[in-house]
C-alpha cells in the first residue's frame, strides 16, 4: 500500500509538471508576443521592449517556464494585466466561492444519483430503470446555460422562490448568508451531474450483478437484501468513487456556465472575465489552481478506492 | 454472431428511444445541407421596424430585439454547429484513433509519454482547455475545430488504445506477425476492424459533447463570434431581453436541446446495438408435470422428463430435453457431456438458478420430498445453502473479491445453523481445517485473490459441506486446476462425500475424473441422455454408440501414435436450433441407419439398471454391431516435398533463457538494489529431429508457454541460442528473415482467438502464401482451396467468416494456416486442450497426418500428459523453467523417473474405473518463479525430497541406458527401486 501511495504521488507531481507545461505554453508561447497582447497594436517598438525585459519575456523559454513555475509554487502569482492587482487574493477569494458551490453540488447530487443508479441497476430494463435512463439521457443532452434559464424562469421568475442572480454574494459572507443565492445554481449543477452520475453507477450494479460470487451468495440462502447490499454494492460502489472523482472535473467545466449564467462570482466567472481582458497571468493563475483541484480530487479518489479495494490495499 | 450485420444501421430503428432519436437527427443534418434554400430571410439581415415581434405567420419563430427573424437564424445556425461538432469529432477520431494504436500497439516508452501527456491534458476539464485555448489564440473557427481536436483526442485514444491492448496479444495478430506482415498491415487489417465498434460508439458520444461544448462555448462568447448565427450566442444575447422576446431564447435554447437529446438517444442505441449483451427475458411458461409415483426408499432427488428451454430470438431452444435421473444418499453420480451438452444447464436448473431467459418447460424436480419447482422464492432459500449446494468450475470469480473467506463461510453458519459470531469462527476453522487447508486462521483472514486457485477451490468445498446438505452439485470444479492440485482435490472429495453420505451430482467433460470419482454415469448429448449405468458397467462395456466413440477417442496415457489412429468422431455436436430429426446423433454415428435418421430412438432398459437411447443397442450389446475400425496411421501420402534433411536437428535450444524484470520502485533505484528478475525460462537445451514430435509438458506456472514464445520471438529471450537448421536466430522478429519465418510456424491454444473474425477464411489463408511464398492474388486464392483440403475442409469454406464455423473447423483453418508455406518446424500451443474430446482426437489425426505427408516437426505444449504421450517422439518434463527430465516417449514413461514426472502421471485421471490409483501426491502449490526455491527447484513438493542434499545444491543430470536424462540427487537405480509400482503400460498394439 505505501508503495501505491508513493506511486499514485508520484503520478500526482508528474500530472502537474506536464499539465502546467502545457499551460504555461499555451498562454505564453501560442500567443506570439505577449508584450504586444499587453500594450496592444500601437504600441511603440521601445515600450515593447521595456516591458519584455520587465516581463523576463527576453530569457529563453525554458527559463521562463522554470521562473514562472518557481514563482507558482511558492505563491507568487503575479499582478494581473488588467486591474493591477495581486492575482493571489482574487483567485483564492473566487476560489473559495467556487468550492463552496462545488461543495453543495455534490452533497445534493451523489447520494441522489447513487441512489438512482442503484435502484436503476437493480431493476434493469423494468420501467424503474427506463424512467431513470430515458431522463438521465435527456438531461445529460441539456447545456447548463439551458437548463440553468429554464430554472430561472420558473423559480426565480414566476415562482419567485430562489433569487435569479448570485451576484450578491459579497466577499467575507458567511456560509449560510451566501447559502440562498447558491441553491439555484447547485441545483442546475446538480442535474446535470446527476444525469451523468447515475448512468455510470447503474452500469455498474449491472455488471457486478451478473458476477458469478453474487451467485454463490444467492446459492447460501442468503436473504435477498443481504446478497445486495452486503455482497453487491460493496463491490459495485467502488467504481463509484472513481466516478465521482472524474465528475469532479466535468462539475468544474459546467461551473464555468453555470457561474456565468447565475453572474456567481467564482472562478468560472473570473476565467471569462480574464478572457475578455485577455489577462494571461490572471488566466494562467485560474487555471493551474483548477488543474491542481482536479488532480487531487483524482489523488483522494484513488487512495479510497485502493483503501476499500483489498486487491489493492493488499498487493504488493 | 456475425459482427458485420451488427453494423446494419436499421437496427437503430428497432427501438423506439433511438428511432426516434435517429429520425430527429436525420432531419437535422437535412436542414443543416439545405437549410438555407428555405430560410425566408437572410440570417443577418436587421430590420429594426420588425424588432422584438412575437412568432407570426410572417416570422414563425417571432424576431430578436435588432429585428432579425429567428427562423432563419436558427435554420442557418444548424449548418454552423453541426459542421463545427461533425467536422471536429471527425478530426479528433482519426487523430485520436491515429494515437491511441500507436501507443497501444507500439507499447513501452512511446506508449507511456503519450499516455502521461494525455493524462494530463485530461485533468485540465475540457471546457476549460477550450476557453484557455480560445482566450489566448482568440476565437475563430479553426480556433474552434483545434480545440475541439484538443479535447478530445485523448479521449478517443485512451478508449482506441484499451481495444488495441484487448486486441494485439489475440492469437490471430500474432499469427499474422509471424507471417511476416508489415506492421502499417497489423493495424489495419488486423487491429482495427476490431476497435470499430468501440469507437464508433465513443465517436457518437464525442459528437453529442462537441454539440455541447460549441453551444456553451457561444453562449460565454468566445464560440463563434456574431453577426453568425450560433445557437449558443443567440441564447447569450437574447437572455437580457428575455422578458420582452421570450422566444428569442426559447427557440435556440429548444434547438439546442432537442439535437443534444437526439444524437444522445442515437448514441445510446449504437452501444445497445454494438456493445450489450442484454437478453430477453423467457416469457412466463405453464409448465407440462408429470405424475410422480410415490417411489420407496424415496430417493434424494428425482428428476423426472426434465425440458429446459432458453428463449432465443423469438422461440425455445430446448438445451435439456427429458431427462430423468435418480439419486439416492451417498451416492456419486457422474454426468458427462461435452460443450453443448446441456450438462450445466441441467444443474443449474436443478439449483433452480437458470439464466433470465432459460424456463423450465416440461417435467418435475423432487427433492426431499418437495417439488421444488413449484417452491417460491422465499421458499428456496431455506433450500439453498442448507440442503443443496453448488460447487462451480471457478473459485476465483465465485468468491466474493472483497470479504475474507473467513466470512464467506461463516456466513452460511451464522445464517443457516445460527450459531453466534464466536461459534461461527470456531466453526468455520474447524471446516477449512477439514478440507485439508494448511494453517486454517490464515486463510479465514485473507481475501480470495491472496489464495492459489487450489485453495480457493478447497474454500468453495469447505463452504459447500459447511451445513451437511442432502445435495451436493459439482460442476466441472477441477477443471480449472492442475493435475497434480486436480488428484489432490479429488481424493478430497472423495472422502467427505462418504463422510457426509451426500448425494452428489458431478458434472464433468473429462470421462478420466468421472470414473475415478463416481458411482453411477450419465451420459448427455445434445441436451438428451443418451446412456445411464453404473460406472464400471459403462466403461467396461458402453452401449451407446457415441459413449464408445467417446471412450474411444481419449488417448491414454502410453498409447502411442505408432499403433493405430485415433478413433475419432466425424463433426460436432449439433447446435439446439439445429437438432436433427431423428436421433440426435445420428450424422455422427457410424452405426446409423434408415430408421435412425426418421425415429427417435425410446429410452430403453437393456440391462437391469441401466438405460439407453438408441434403436441398434441390442446388437450392439451382442457385439454384433461394431463401430468402424480405425485405420493405422501413414496409409495416406507418404513424405513429399521435403529434400532430404541433413544430419543436424531442426530446432536446438542450448541454455534458452527469458527472464522478466521485476517492476523496481524509484527507491530500488536509488538505493542501487540490484535488479530483481522472473526466471520464467531459465537454461533449457533441446534439440528437435527434422519430423519427428518433441513433448514439452508441464503445469500452468512451468514455463512451457513462455518458452515456445521465446522461440518464436513473440517474446525476447534473454540469453541461450535457438538454432533452426544449424542458423542461430535473432531474438527479435522483426530482425528474422522471411525464409526463417516461413519455416518457423506456429498453432496457437484458443481458436475463437486464432481467426480474425473481419476476415473471410479465404482471405486469412491466402496471407501466408501472398506474403511468405510470394504468390500473386489469384494464385493465392486458387491455393486456398487445396489449404482446405489438406485439413479436410470442404472448398466453399473460404467464403465464410469464422463466427460460422465449430471449434474444431476453426482450428483446421488455424492449422492450415501454419502449415501454407511448408514450414519446417510447427510449435503447437496446446492446440486442443481448448476443444471437446470428441474434437481432439480428429485434431491430433490431423496433426498426425500432416506430419507423414509434409516432414515438418513439432514442438508439442501441453498440459496433458496422455495427449503428448501419444503424439511425441521424445517428451521433456519442465517445472519452474527448468527442464528435469528428457528422453524418448517410452522411456519417459517406463522407471526410473523423475519424481516430479511420476507425480504427473500418477495424477493423470484414467477413463478405466479399474485402472490401480496411483498414490503419489505432490501437496501444496507450484513455487512462484519469482520467489524460486534454492537446491533442487522440486524440494518444496518431492515426495522423495533428501533433506540437505536437494536443498543446498542443483541436482545433476544422470543418463539412463536407455539414454534418458533426469535431474535428480537420487541415483537412479534407486529411483528405479522405489518406482517399480508405477510402470504405465505401453499401448502401441491394440
Ligand atoms: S439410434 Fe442409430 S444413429 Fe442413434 S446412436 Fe443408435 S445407432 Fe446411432
Ligand atoms: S533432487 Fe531431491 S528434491 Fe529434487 S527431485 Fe530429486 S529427490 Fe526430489
Amino acid at each position: 500500500m505505501t508503495k501505491y501511495i508513493l506511486r499514485r504521488f508520484g503520478f500526482l507531481i508528474l500530472t502537474l509538471l506536464i499539465t502546467s507545461m502545457i499551460v504555461f505554453a499555451i498562454t505564453q508561447w501560442l500567443p506570439g508576443d505577449v508584450a504586444r497582447v499587453i500594450l496592444g497594436r500601437e504600441a511603440g517598438e521601445a515600450a515593447l521592449e521595456n516591458l519584455r525585459s520587465e516581463l523576463g519575456l527576453d530569457a529563453p523559454l525554458p527559463v521562463q517556464y522554470g521562473r514562472w513555475a518557481v514563482n507558482f509554487v511558492q505563491g507568487d502569482w503575479g499582478t494581473s494585466f488588467s486591474t493591477r492587482t495581486p492575482i493571489r487574493a482574487v483567485v483564492m477569494q473566487r476560489l473559495g466561492n467556487s468550492l463552496r458551490l462545488a461543495l453543495v453540488t455534490l452533497v445534493l447530487a451523489i447520494p441522489l444519483a447513487v441512489g438512482m443508479g442503484v435502484l436503476a441497476g437493480l431493476n434493469e430494463n423494468k420501467w424503474i430503470d427506463n424512467v431513470v435512463s430515458i431522463s438521465a439521457l435527456s438531461v445529460v443532452g441539456l447545456p447548463e446555460f439551458v437548463t440553468g434559464l429554464v430554472l430561472i424562469q420558473v423559480f426565480a421568475a414566476t415562482f419567485r422562490i430562489f433569487p435569479a442572480s448570485s451576484s450578491a454574494i459579497k466577499p467575507g459572507m458567511s456560509f449560510g448568508e451566501a447559502l440562498p443565492f447558491m441553491l439555484l445554481p447547485a441545483i442546475t449543477a446538480t442535474l446535470v451531474l446527476l444525469a451523468y452520475i447515475s448512468r455510470l453507477t447503474r452500469t455498474g450494479v449491472i455488471e457486478e450483478l451478473k458476477k458469478p460470487y453474487v451467485r454463490t451468495a444467492t446459492l447460501k440462502g442468503l436473504p435477498r437484501r443481504v446478497v445486495i447490499v452486503k455482497h453487491v454494492l460493496r463491490n459495485a460502489l467502488l467504481p463509484t468513487i472513481t466516478v465521482i472523482a472524474i465528475s469532479f472535473g466535468w462539475l468544474i467545466g459546467g461551473l464555468i456556465v453555470i457561474e456565468n449564467v447565475f453572474n456567481y462570482p467564482g472562478l468560472g466567472r473570473l476565467m471569462v472575465f480574464a478572457i475578455d481582458r485577455r489577462d494571461l497571468p490572471l488566466l494562467q493563475a485560474v487555471t493551474m489552481v483548477v488543474v491542481v483541484g482536479v488532480v487531487l480530487a483524482n489523488l483522494a479518489a484513488d487512495l479510497l478506492y485502493a483503501y476499500l479495494n483489498p486487491r489493492i490495499r493488499l498487493g504488493e | 454472431m456475425n459482427i458485420s450485420h451488427r453494423f446494419n444501421l436499421k437496427n437503430l430503428f428497432r427501438r423506439p428511444a433511438s428511432a426516434v432519436g435517429t429520425t430527429v437527427f436525420l432531419l437535422f443534418l437535412v436542414l443543416a445541407i439545405f437549410g438555407s434554400f428555405i430560410t425566408p430571410y437572410t440570417a443577418t439581415e436587421q430590420t429594426l421596424s420588425a424588432a422584438r415581434q412575437a412568432p407570426s405567420a410572417a416570422h414563425w419563430f417571432g424576431t430578436d430585439h435588432l429585428g432579425r427573424d429567428i427562423f432563419s437564424r436558427v435554420i442557418v445556425g444548424t449548418r454552423s454547429i453541426l459542421s463545427l461538432a461533425g467536422l471536429g469529432t471527425l478530426l479528433a477520431v482519426i487523430s485520436g484513433t491515429f494515437f491511441g494504436l500507436i501507443s497501444g500497439y507500439r507499447g513501452g516508452w512511446l506508449d507511456e509519454i503519450i499516455m502521461r501527456v494525455f493524462d494530463s491534458l485530461l485533468a485540465i476539464p475540457a471546457l476549460l482547455l477550450a476557453l484557455l485555448l480560445l482566450g489566448t489564440v482568440g476565437p475563430s473557427r479553426n480556433s474552434i475545430l483545434i480545440v475541439i481536436v484538443i479535447v478530445y483526442t485523448p479521449i478517443v485514444a485512451r478508449v482506441v488504445r484499451s481495444e488495441v491492448l484487448a486486441t494485439k496479444n489475440r492469437g490471430f495478430v500474432e499469427a499474422a506477425k509471424l507471417q511476416g506482415e508489415s506492421t502499417a498491415n497489423i493495424l489495419r487489417r488486423e487491429i482495427l476492424p476490431s476497435t470499430l465498434p468501440a469507437l464508433t460508439v465513443e465517436a457518437s458520444l464525442r459528437f453529442s459533447y462537441a454539440i455541447f461544448l460549441v453551444a456553451s462555448l457561444g453562449f460565454l462568447g468566445v464560440g463563434v463570434q456574431p453577426p453568425t448565427p450560433d445557437w449558443g450566442l443567440m441564447v447569450n444575447e437574447a437572455r437580457n431581453y428575455v422578458r420582452l422576446t421570450p422566444w428569442a431564447l426559447f427557440f435556440p435554447a429548444g434547438a439546442i436541446s432537442v439535437l443534444v437529446i437526439s444524437v444522445n438517444l442515437m448514441a445510446d442505441g449504437l452501444k445497445r446495438i454494438l456493445q450489450s449483451t442484454v437478453i430477453a427475458p423467457a416469457p412466463n411458461v405453464a409448465r407440462e408435470t408429470a405424475p410422480i409415483p410415490p417411489a420407496d426408499p424415496a430417493p434424494v432427488l428425482d428428476i423426472r422428463q426434465l425440458t429446459v428451454s432458453y428463449f432465443q430470438g423469438g422461440r425455445w431452444l430446448d438445451a435439456v430435453r427429458d431427462v430423468s435421473l435418480k439419486m439416492s444418499a451417498g451416492e456419486v453420480y457422474g454426468l458427462v457431456g461435452e460443450s453443448g451438452s446441456g450438462k450445466s444447464t441441467l444443474a443449474l436448473a436443478i439449483m433452480r438458478y437458470l439464466k433470465e431467459n432459460g424456463a423450465v418447460r416440461k417435467g418435475e424436480i423432487v427433492f426431499e420430498g418437495q417439488t421444488l419447482l413449484d417452491l417460491p422464492p422465499s421458499a428456496m432459500e431455506r433450500v439453498w445453502g442448507a440442503r443443496v449446494n453448488l460447487v462451480p468450475q471457478d473459485p476465483f470469480l465465485s468468491l466474493n473479491p472483497s470479504l475474507r473467506v473467513g466470512e464467506q463461510i461463516a456466513e452460511i453458519l451464522r445464517h443457516h445453523r445460527h450459531l453466534s459470531p464466536a461459534e461461527a469462527r470456531a466453526e468455520t476453522l474447524a471446516i477449512l481445517r477439514s478440507v485439508r487447508l494448511p494453517d486454517p486462521e490464515r486463510v479465514a483472514d485473507s481475501y480470495p485473490h491472496q489464495l492459489s486457485g487450489g485453495m480457493q477451490q478447497r474454500v468453495m468445498i469447505a463452504m459447500a459441506f459447511s451445513t451437511d446438505p442432502a445435495l451436493l452439485i459439482l460442476d466441472e470444479p477441477t477443471t480449472a486446476l492442475d493435475v497434480t492440485t486436480e488428484a489432490t482435490i479429488l481424493d478430497l472429495l472423495r472422502d467427505l462425500m462418504t463422510e457426509h453420505n451426500t448425494a452428489t451430482l458431478y458434472v464433468s467433460h473429462n470421462l478420466g475424473v468421472i470414473a475415478r470419482i463416481s458411482d453411477r454415469v450419465a451420459v448427455l448429448y445434445a441436451g438428451e441422455l443418451v446412456e445411464d449405468a453404473a460406472t464400471e458397467d459403462l466403461y467396461r462395456q458402453p452401449l451407446h454408440p457415441y459413449t464408445r466413440g467417446l471412450l474411444d477417442s481419449v488417448p491414454r496415457v502410453g498409447q502411442t501414435k505408432t499403433g493405430r489412429k485415433l478413433p475419432a468422431m466425424p463433426g460436432s455436436i449439433p447446435a439446439p436450433d439445429a437438432l436433427p430429426t431423428g436421433c440426435v446423433f445420428a450424422p455422427r454415428c457410424p452405426l446409423v441407419t434408415e430408421l435412425c435418421r426418421a425415429e427417435r430412438p425410446p429410452l430403453d432398459t437393456p440391462l437391469p439398471g441401466r438405460t439407453v437411447r438408441c434403436h441398434r443397442w441390442d446388437e450392439i450389446l451382442a457385439g454384433t454391431a461394431i463401430p468402424q475400425t480405425p485405420q493405422p496411421v501413414g496409409a495416406t501420402g507418404n513424405g513429399n516435398g521435403k529434400i532430404p534433411q541433413p544430419e543436424f536437428p531442426v530446432l536446438n535450444l542450448d541454455n534458452l533463457k527469458r527472464y522478466f524484470p521485476v517492476r523496481r520502485s524509484l527507491a530500488d533505484v536509488l538505493a542501487r538494489r540490484p535488479k530483481q528478475w522472473v526466471k520464467a525460462v531459465d537454461g533449457v537445451s533441446l534439440d528437435i529431429q527434422p519430423g519427428k514430435t518433441l513433448g514439452l509438458v508441464g503445469e500452468s506456472g512451468s514455463g512451457k508457454t513462455t518458452l515456445s514464445r521465446a522461440v518464436m520471438a513473440l517474446s525476447e529471450k534473454t540469453g541461450g541460442e535457438i538454432e533452426l537448421l544449424d542458423i542461430p536466430l535473432p531474438a527479435k522478429l522483426s530482425r528474422r528473415s522471411l525464409d526463417t519465418l516461413r519455416q518457423l510456424q506456429m498453432v496457437f491454444q484458443s481458436p475463437e482467438e486464432a481467426l480474425n473474425p473481419y476476415l473471410t477464411i479465404g482471405q486469412t489463408l491466402s496471407r501466408p502464401l501472398m506474403v511468405l511464398l510470394g504468390q500473386s492474388k489469384d494464385e493465392a486464392r486458387e491455393n486456398v482451396s487445396a489449404l482446405l483440403r489438406m485439413v479436410r475442409l470442404p472448398e466453399n469454406f473460404a467464403e465464410r467468416l469464422p463466427g460460422q464455423l465449430s471449434g474444431g473447423e476453426k482450428q483446421r483453418v488455424a492449422i492450415a494456416r501454419a502449415f501454407a508455406a511448408n514450414p519446417e518446424l510447427v510449435v503447437c500451443d496446446e492446440p486442443v486442450s481448448a476443444l471437446d474430446v470428441s474434437v481432439q482426437a480428429a485434431i491430433l489425426n490431423l496433426l498426425n497426418d500432416l506430419q507423414h505427408e509434409k516432414r515438418s516437426a513439432y514442438l508439442f505444449i501441453s498440459h496433458d500428459l496422455a495427449v503428448v504421450s501419444y503424439l511425441a517422439d521424445e517428451i521433456a518434463v519442465i517445472y519452474l523453467g527448468q527442464l528435469v527430465e528428457i528422453g524418448a516417449t517410452e522411456d519417459v514413461l517406463k522407471p526410473p523417473f523423475h519424481p516430479y514426472t511420476e507425480a504427473l502421471l500418477s495424477a493423470v485421471p484414467q477413463p478405466d474405473p479399474t485402472a490401480p490409483q496411483h498414490t503419489i501426491r505432490l501437496t501444496g502449490d507450484i513455487p512462484s518463479p519469482a520467489d524460486m526455491p534454492r537446491g533442487c527447484r522440486f524440494h518444496t513438493r518431492c515426495p522423495l525430497v533428501l533433506e540437505s542434499l536437494c536443498h543446498r545444491e542443483e541436482p545433476p543430470w544422470r543418463e539412463t541406458e536407455s539414454g534418458n536424462k533426469i535431474r535428480c540427487h537420487i541415483p537412479l537405480p534407486e529411483l528405479a527401486v522405489l518406482q517399480s509400482g508405477s510402470a504405465v503400460k505401453i499401448r502401441n498394439d491394440e
